[in-house]
C-alpha cells in the first residue's frame, strides 16, 4: 500500500473506531447482542490499526535501511584503512624478528669458528 | 660513533616529519573526537526500542477488549480468540522489527567504535613497544658481532638499540599521528551528508509514525478499561492497576520515543559541529558546546532506556 494511501486509510480506520466507541457508550445495556457486535467490530478495527502501524514501522525501518547501507561502505572502507595504520607497528616488529635471528645465526656461527 | 651517528640520523628524521605535525589535531580537539564518539555509542539500541514498545504497549488494549465479550457465545467466542492468537504474534512482529531497526543503525555504533579507534593512543603504543623490541633485538646482533670482534682483538661496537628505538619510536609515532589526522577528518567529511540521510528520516517519518502512534495507545488502555468497567458495574483494583500501569508505560515510552528524535536532531548538531572544528589545527579553548549537550542528552537517554528495559524484564 502506497505511503499516502496507508495514511488515509489508517486515519478512516481511528475515525471507525471512534464512532463505534461512541456508539458503545450510547447503549445502556452493555451486556446486549447490540453492544457486544459493535464489540467485535471495535477489535477487529484495532487489530487493523495496529497491523496499518506496523506497516507504515516497516517503511519507516526500509528508508533507514537504505540510508544506512550507503554508511555501511563508507564503514568498512574506514575499517580496512584502521588496519593499514596497524601494521606500522607490526613491519617494527617484523624487523625486530628478523635482527633477533641474525643475532643468533651469529653467535652460532661464531660459537662453530665458521666466523 | 655510530651512536651517535644514529642518533643524528634520527633526529633529522624527526625533524622532517616534525614539518607535518602542522596538521596534526591538538588534543583538545581529540578529546572533542572521544567524547563524540562516546556519547554516539549506543544509539542503535536506544532508536529501535521504541517499536519493540509498541509491540509491548498494545497487548494490554487488546487483552482488555476481548474481555467483554461472553464467551458463551460462538461468534463472540471466535473473536476473542483470534484476538488473542493475534496480540502474541504482533508483539512479536514489532520486536522482530525493532531488531531489524537496530541491525541497521548499527552502523552507527560501528562509525563511533572506528572513530575511537582512529583516535586512540594505542596505535602509538604498539609502535613504541615495537621499536623497543627493535632497539633490543639490535644490541643482541651489536653484541653477537662483538664476540667475534672481541676474539680477533678488534674494539668492540657501540650499542646504539636505545637510540634507534627511541628514533623509530618517534618517526613511527609522528607518521600515525598524520594519518590518523588525516584518516579522521577525511571520514568526519564523508559520513556528513549520509548520517544526514538517516536522521532526516528519524525526524520527518520516525517521528510521527512511531512516536505519534504510540501516544494514540494510551487513549485505547483507556477505552479497553472504561468498558470492562462499565460490563462488571465496580472495576476490579487489578484492572485499574493494569490501566494505570499501562498508560504511565505509554507515557515512559513516547518520552523515550520524543527523547530519541530530540537526541537525534542533536547528533546531527554535534557531528557538524564536530567536522567545522577539526578543519583546522586549533587549540580549543573551550568544549564544542553541540558535543557537550549531545553527550548529556544521550546519557539522559540511555538512563531511561536502561529503566524502560529493567521494568519490562520483571
Amino acid at each position: 500500500m502506497a505511503n499516502t494511501e496507508r495514511l488515509n486509510t489508517l486515519q478512516f480506520v481511528k475515525d471507525a473506531i471512534d464512532a463505534v466507541s461512541q456508539k458503545q457508550d450510547s447503549i445502556d445495556d452493555k451486556q446486549s447482542g447490540e453492544y457486544r457486535a459493535l464489540q467485535r467490530a471495535y477489535i477487529i478495527l484495532t487489530t487493523a490499526e495496529d497491523q496499518l502501524v506496523y506497516e507504515d514501522m516497516v517503511d519507516v525501518v526500509s528508508k533507514l535501511e537504505s540510508a544506512a547501507n550507503k554508511l555501511n561502505d563508507l564503514v568498512k572502507q574506514m575499517n580496512k584503512d584502521l588496519d593499514g595504520l596497524k601494521t606500522v607497528a607490526k613491519v617494527i616488529d617484523k624487523a625486530a624478528t628478523a635482527l633477533g635471528t641474525l643475532a643468533e645465526i651469529v653467535s652460532k656461527a661464531a660459537s662453530a669458528g665458521i666466523l | 660513533m655510530i651512536s651517535s651517528q644514529a642518533v643524528a640520523i634520527g633526529f633529522g628524521l624527526i625533524f622532517l616529519f616534525g614539518s607535518a605535525t602542522g596538521c596534526v589535531l591538538t588534543d583538545s580537539q581529540l578529546a572533542e573526537v572521544k567524547k563524540f564518539s562516546t556519547a554516539s555509542q549506543g544509539y542503535a539500541d536506544v532508536a529501535s526500542e521504541p517499536i519493540r514498545q509498541y509491540g509491548q504497549l498494545l497487548v494490554t488494549p487488546r487483552l482488555y477488549d476481548t474481555t467483554i465479550l461472553d464467551f458463551n457465545n460462538t461468534e463472540d467466542l471466535k473473536v476473542a480468540k483470534d484476538a488473542f492468537d493475534a496480540v502474541k504474534s504482533d508483539r512479536d512482529k514489532f520486536a522482530a522489527l525493532a531488531k531489524k531497526l537496530k541491525g541497521h543503525l548499527g552502523v552507527l555504533d560501528k562509525y563511533s567504535e572506528a572513530l575511537t579507534a582512529l583516535t586512540s593512543e594505542d596505535l602509538s603504543k604498539e609502535v613504541t613497544k615495537s621499536a623497543e623490541d627493535l632497539g633490543k633485538a639490535i644490541d643482541k646482533d651489536i653484541k653477537a658481532v662483538n664476540g667475534i670482534r672481541k676474539a680477533q682483538g678488534q674494539a668492540e661496537l657501540s650499542l646504539i638499540g636505545e637510540a634507534v628505538s627511541s628514533a623509530v619510536s618517534t618517526i613511527g609515532g609522528w607518521y600515525l599521528k598524520v594519518r590518523q589526522t588525516e584518516l579522521t577528518k577525511a571520514y568526519v567529511d564523508k559520513m556528513e551528508p549520509n548520517i544526514s540521510l538517516i536522521f532526516e528520516v528519524i525526524e520527518n517519518e520516525y517521528s510521527p509514525k512511531v512516536c505519534g502512534q504510540q501516544k494514540d495507545l494510551s487513549k485505547r488502555i483507556w477505552e479497553g478499561f472504561k468498558k470492562r468497567a462499565q460490563a462488571s458495574k465496580i472495576p476490579s483494583y487489578s484492572d485499574t492497576r493494569a490501566a494505570f500501569d499501562g498508560i504511565t508505560a505509554v507515557s515512559d515510552a513516547y518520552a523515550l520515543c520524543t527523547s530519541v528524535v530530540e537526541n537525534t536532531i542533536a547528533y546531527k548538531g554535534a557531528h557538524t559541529a564536530l567536522q567545522t572544528k577539526l578543519k583546522d589545527k586549533v587549540d580549543l579553548k573551550e568544549a564544542i558546546k553541540e558535543v557537550s549537550d549531545f553527550g548529556k542528552g544521550m546519557k539522559a537517554l540511555k538512563d531511561d532506556y536502561k529503566t524502560i528495559t529493567a521494568i519490562d524484564k520483571k
